[in-house]
């Protein structure tokens, strides 16, 4: 048969898909191989989300032409979503950043002056002398550092490192801190240990789905596929679906509710209460692995402590749990009758019923999945919690299909951010600064001399913002994430702390975001395939890639940036003498040679980079510092699983990483974990013991009670509607890589207001008309949209966040959950009018 | 030339009013249907800046509650490689912060 161009090309698209189907299409073969194209073929993860999707990655002539779903990847199967789809073309903007920009004026650094072009060498020359001024004049307090969840797991590495090691500062908080603070909040107070105990198998495992906050739909939509498929073929199945509006995911729902903004905290609590008065929870299983406890209440929204609802507030911040007995555990949850909470939540009785019973349900296995509906949250940490105690009240946790599991938004919020720690308060393998014996280990590892790292938790992402306004953090490095759109209360915090006279701030990224615009120095940075490097997606799998192609211009990786700015310090400049003096071997070397030149992390010498097909890849880095960077970080790094104090974050050796689809630690001889906690699938439970949360000393997981508590703002008679912010299929965070994809961008060019039709008309507007959002804190000027995707319902807007040219953070709160200090995005007091 | 394999799943008993409506969009086919559900659908597009518009459109069309991507193939543009501005024009005191600052 003759085949032109067109046919070929299509018959290839159906044998892919069918065969991602498990349909069989007799007569249709993929016909075109990969060979006869010339493109080179590599795996790699996606660039975006938490789901860890991996690609195919095709490379002709030193350029990315090509992506497709990796049908060998255990995550996606061969699928993509529309994002990962157009993943190609990100690293190809037309506005990439390809030399160091600094703002000048008569050919010096001017705070006020233009973007004017520089090199490396002049960069690292103005940072600096910016850095040694600032600790010389305030110390390690005043520098400071905003990393990544997107950041490769030894780039966080290396910064977290050269912060709290080199600069002796703690003062580096990643963009995780958005999105997953209250989630490892809620992992540390439950389990004594970061990161979910299921995995991406229970979506296959499951009999019934619950989404609490999460639109996986648009979010997640790999997994969506994959929790659909489980829904539409397995008998009995049912999905039920929690928001504060209606979304995609109500369409395949069973039971879709929607709630009023907070009240998850009371729904949780009667389906606690509903399971108790039936007598429905396994008694064997808390007996056996539970303590019951409660927690301190009235703990304020986390705002400046100036603020009237800060100083109204008992017990601001505090955290402190106790234990109760059952009793009085099943004492506290009475209050949450269905009465009460169905009128509270405005979900109908029948609803909050069939929701309860599922749950209830011994032989009904349930997976709970939430994203940043639960985390950006003012009581975020305390309604991951209220899930927690739901499945442990039935032991339906820790085995196939019974599954609470927190997903994430960015591709390494848990390789990066959590399991390496770049948090104001952390260090790797679930270490924290505030324990000595956990500070005595890092030095040890990192080879140095005791009492290096500060034992106070620097400051965290939104006390960053507000310490820049107030002049007390002065040199500040802002890596890989964008963070004057990202982050709340815009126009009152973050604005005036960048451009806030007394301060130099350094943006690294590929495109000129609003961030750098904001910035004094830019510094173009090499992305995603342009480096070798690694991420952990939400199921706790580790994945490698290998560099496919150069950097444009003078672009290099943030690990380049980070390694070549530590040859710019002596020890002497840094450290006081009396610490120098503990290790008088330092005396006079450069951080660079103390934190990377130690013998472990420059241990593996220059090679090669090649895969089983015979393909040698470059390694740029590996290039210019003259030894196997990645690798030397990464097995330093791993030392802190393998022989750290917290049992059970073992990762597998470098090289096993570039030969599989990645592995979901603890890896232990080689071997990945599927379930974590329990006799037969994690290596850590002794035969015997069945279930065992080893993260807690005496092995149980703590039910913790908390009350429902109001939010930090609500509508009232001026500001009369609740705002939500969030994601769009199309779009990927603020936007910075896909609005640069034609197709993407064209497919959802600006973010618009989703609002209820009967709101929209009692302002006198309709869909399409331009409408005026106000807030106390700014105005955005957005198109109205009533129908489509999202349908609040009265009394709630909802705008994407991943506009540039309509910046919804003018508009939100920095209120956080006083315990995770991550912000509650999801709820603020808005009014809208005719533009 | 745009051709991209769909991979759609819909409840099964409306599978087959799903292809029909499918088939309803300009360069849409869909070549096979599962019991359980599942479509094989390939949507063609002359240009590629309206391909994901039209894979939107499938993703809007009733009873789809799940598309997912699977092949991709596209005539890559070898000539965007523009030589890149070292100061991008956002960047520029005329359009530069203009955003941030408003």
């Amino acid at each position: 048969m003759k085949m032109n161009r067109r046919d070929f090309i299509k018959t290839n698209a159906i044998a892919a898909t069918a065969a991602a189907a498990g349909v069989s299409m007799p007569g249709v073969s993929q016909a075109l191989t990969r060979e006869e194209i010339k493109i080179r073929w590599d795996k790699a993860p996606c660039r975006f989300c938490g789901t860890g999707c991996s690609v195919l990655v095709g490379t002709k002539n030193g350029r990315v032409v090509a992506t497709q779903g990796d049908p060998d990847a255990p995550v996606n199967r061969g699928l993509n979503c529309i994002k990962g789809y157009f993943l190609s073309k990100i690293m190809y903007g037309k506005d990439r950043l390809t030399q160091p920009l600094l703002r000048m004026k008569n050919g010096k650094y001017d705070k006020n002056g233009e973007f004017t072009p520089i090199t490396w060498d002049q960069a690292f020359d103005i940072m600096a002398e910016k850095w040694k001024e600032t600790l010389k004049k305030k110390g390690p307090t005043a520098v400071g550092m905003f990393g990544s969840g997107q950041w490769t797991v030894w780039e966080g590495y290396a910064a977290s490192k050269l912060y709290k090691a080199g600069f002796r500062s703690n003062n580096i908080d990643p963009n995780a801190r958005h999105c997953m603070a209250s989630a490892v909040g809620a992992f540390i107070r439950g389990f004594g240990s970061d990161e979910p105990m299921g995995c991406y198998d229970d979506l296959e495992h499951a009999d019934v789905f619950v989404l609490w906050g999460s639109n996986m739909a648009e979010m997640h939509p790999i997994l969506w596929s994959r929790l659909s498929d489980t829904r539409l073929t397995k008998p009995g199945s049912e999905v039920h679906v929690l928001s504060t509006y209606r979304n995609r995911c109500f369409d395949l729902a069973d039971n879709g509710m929607v709630f009023k903004p907070q009240t998850d905290l009371a729904i949780l609590n009667f389906i606690a209460n509903y399971i108790i008065r039936n007598k429905a929870y396994n008694k064997d299983f808390i007996g056996k692995h539970v303590n019951f406890t409660k927690t301190v209440t009235d703990i304020g929204y986390g705002l400046r402590p100036t603020h009237p609802l800060e100083k109204k507030a008992k017990n601001p911040g505090k955290g402190k749990i106790s234990k109760i007995s059952f009793e009085e555990y099943a004492k506290s949850v009475e209050p949450y009758t269905l009465e009460y909470v169905s009128e509270l939540s405005g979900v109908p009785k029948a609803q909050l019923l069939k929701l309860a019973k599922v749950y209830a349900d011994p032989k009904k296995k349930v997976a709970s999945y939430w994203t940043m509906g639960f985390n950006q949250h003012s009581r975020g940490v305390w309604v991951n919690g209220l899930l927690y105690n739901v499945h442990l009240l039935m032991g339906k946790i820790s085995e196939p299909g019974n599954s609470p599991f927190s997903l994430t938004g960015q591709p390494s919020a848990c390789g990066t951010a959590r399991e390496v720690g770049t948090f104001a308060h952390r260090l790797p393998a679930d270490l924290v600064v505030k324990k000595k014996a956990h500070r005595d280990f890092a030095e040890k590892i990192w080879k140095l001399p005791e009492g290096t790292i500060p034992a106070k938790p620097g400051y965290h992402a939104v006390l960053q913002n507000r310490m820049l306004k107030d002049g007390k953090l002065n040199a500040y490095w802002v890596m890989c994430n964008n963070n004057m759109q990202a982050a709340a209360n815009m126009n009152e915090e973050t604005y005036p702390g960048y451009r806030n006279p007394e301060n130099f701030i350094v943006v690294s990224d590929p495109y000129p975001t609003v961030t750098a615009q904001a910035a004094d120095l830019i510094l173009p940075t090499a992305m995603w395939t342009e480096k070798e490097g690694a991420y952990g997606n939400a199921e706790r799998r580790t994945q490698f890639w290998r560099q496919q192609v150069k950097a444009p211009g003078e672009a290099k990786s943030d690990l380049w940036q980070i390694m070549e700015f530590s040859k710019r310090f002596k020890v002497e400049e840094v450290w006081p003498e009396a610490l120098i003096a503990k290790k008088p071997e330092y005396r006079g070397k450069t951080l660079y040679e103390i934190l990377f030149r130690n013998g472990q992390v420059d241990k593996y010498p220059k090679q090669p980079v090649t895969d089983d097909r015979g393909n040698v890849y470059d390694n740029d880095e590996m290039e210019h510092f003259g030894f196997y960077v990645q690798k030397g970080l990464f097995e330093e790094y791993r030392l802190f699983g393998t022989q750290g104090p917290k049992k059970g974050h073992n990762l597998g050796e470098f090289d096993q990483y570039h030969k599989v689809r990645g592995m979901r630690w603890p890896v232990v001889n080689g071997k990945e974990t599927l379930w974590r906690y329990r006799e037969g699938y994690d290596p850590f439970v002794k035969p015997g013991e069945g279930v065992k949360f080893y993260g807690k000393p005496d092995g149980r997981a703590n039910i913790i009670f908390a009350p429902y508590e109001p939010p930090a703002e609500s509508p009232d008679a001026e500001y009369d509607l609740w705002l939500s912010t969030g994601r769009v299929l199309e779009h990927w965070h603020s936007g910075s890589m896909t609005r640069r994809v034609p197709e993407l961008y064209r497919a959802f060019p600006d973010a618009v207001v989703f609002m209820h039709p009967d709101d929209a008309r009692a302002r006198g507007l309709r869909r399409g008309m331009m409408a005026k959002v106000m807030s106390r804190r700014g105005e955005i000027e957005v198109q109205v949209e009533t129908r489509g995707r999202n349908r609040p319902p009265r009394g709630l807007v909802f705008i994407p966040w991943f506009d540039a040219g309509r910046l919804v953070n003018k508009l939100t709160l920095d209120a956080t959950d006083p315990l995770s200090k991550e912000t509650d995005y999801k709820k603020c007091a808005v009014k809208v009018v005719k533009a | 030339m745009n051709i991209s394999g769909v991979l759609v799943h819909a409840r099964p008993e409306k599978a087959e009013e799903v292809a029909r409506r499918l088939e309803a969009l300009p360069g849409v086919e869909v070549h096979a249907i599962s019991a359980e559900g599942r479509l094989v659908v390939t949507v063609e597009e002359a240009e590629t800046r309206m391909l994901a518009d039209k894979v939107a459109q499938v993703q809007d069309v009733p009873g789809v509650i799940s598309a997912a991507m699977i092949y991709h193939h596209y005539e890559a543009d070898e000539n965007t490689e523009s030589a890149w501005d070292p100061v991008p024009a956002v960047l520029r005191t005329e359009s530069g912060n203009e955003e941030a600052s408003k």
